[in-house]
């Protein structure tokens, strides 16, 4: 009986350890807003150094629902200290996404010492109480 | 009975002064980035900043500004013109601009020299210090002025075309050139198109 036990609890572990999916790096910077998830795909997020040496990022995503859709956009950076770095790169925009077409989202750091990032995508229309809600994608 | 009079007409006083008040709208204070922003038909901060910023993102994304010598561009602000029915200061847009590519390392900005002269007059000033026998000559600095190796200039346009009876639709274009001033050749063009539409009623000035 305590063999079959044993046995029942080693599979079950085994088995919850398999649905953990190993968090990307990339993705631990990608905030989505409520109910993004459910119309949004994230097809990758591109990233890199531009010639003059600045950091930039962006998200590529397409819209999988029927209906166009508008979200909110920006990407915030941070300096090595992991403080946050104003300016007008940090902005919010509103892009309209039309069904199943790929887009590319990106900002330029316009900080040389923004070494870190977080790319904020929520619904355009969203109250107050809930604009800084979201989850890490 | 003078009594009960004054009493009813203190009332009626306060009871129109509550309705006046109440009436009237709260004033507010709108935080950066706020997602319920008035949107307007005329130019407000919200589209200078949009226009500022996919300017100086396509200037950063084009390498125009980039110097393959370590070195930092020193920028003129020549003429952005205003184009509009509006009464605006194209320093609402140019400001933005020159603080965004400040912070990017790469351009300084000249104030000692415009086409209207010194920005900052206290670069003229200055060398006025020199005569002066108040001032401590050992604290003057010895001023020699960085001539600028690129120029920005630009315009904004206005035009506004009625969509039907109850609509129009106005368009604002904020075009921009950074020249190269060693050669004279426009090293980088970019122009953001603003489109609002609104009510036939509505003014745009």
């Amino acid at each position: 009986m305590k063999r079959i036990t044993l046995t029942c609890l080693a599979t079950a572990t085994l088995l919850a350890g398999c649905q953990i999916q190993p968090a990307t790096p990339e993705s631990s910077h990608l905030m989505l807003g409520p109910g993004v998830s459910q119309y949004l795909s994230i097809d990758a997020q591109p990233g890199g150094i531009t010639d003059g040496g600045l950091l930039r990022q962006g998200v590529r995503v397409h819209n999988r629902s029927h209906s166009t859709r508008k979200v909110r956009f920006r990407v915030v950076w941070f300096d090595n200290n992991g403080f946050e770095l104003a300016g007008l790169s940090s902005r919010w925009a509103v892009h309209t996404l039309r069904p199943d077409e790929p887009v590319t989202l990106s900002r330029i750091a316009t900080a040389p010492n923004a070494t870190n990032y977080r790319i904020d995508l929520f619904p355009a229309q969203v109250s107050q109480a809930s604009s800084t809600e979201g989850s890490m994608k | 009975m003078n009594t009960r009079n004054t009493l009813i007409k203190t009332l009626a006083l306060a009871t129109v002064l509550g309705i006046a008040t109440g009436c009237t709208p709260k004033t507010q204070t709108l935080t950066a980035g706020n997602v319920n922003e008035p949107a307007t038909l005329g130019l407000s901060s919200i589209d200078f900043e949009r226009a500022a910023s996919d300017a100086v993102q396509s200037l950063l994304e084009t390498g125009a500004v980039d110097r393959s010598d370590g070195k930092k561009n020193i920028m003129v602000i020549s003429s952005v013109l205003n184009d509009t029915m509006q009464r605006i200061d194209t320093d609402q847009l140019v400001k933005k601009i020159r603080i965004e590519l400040l912070r990017s390392g790469k351009v300084y900005t000249t104030t000692a020299i415009g086409l209207n002269g010194a920005e900052d007059k206290m670069n003229n000033v200055i060398n006025e210090l020199k005569q002066s026998q108040r001032v401590d000559r050992s604290t003057l600095v010895k001023q020699k002025l960085t001539a600028p190796n690129m120029s920005l200039s630009g315009k904004i346009i206005q035009r506004n075309n009625r969509v039907n009876s109850g609509e129009q639709l106005v368009e604002y274009y904020f075009q921009l050139t950074l020249t190269d001033l060693s050669n004279g050749l426009g090293v980088w063009e970019g122009e953001t198109p603003i489109r609002k539409l609104g009510s036939a009623k509505g003014t745009s000035w």
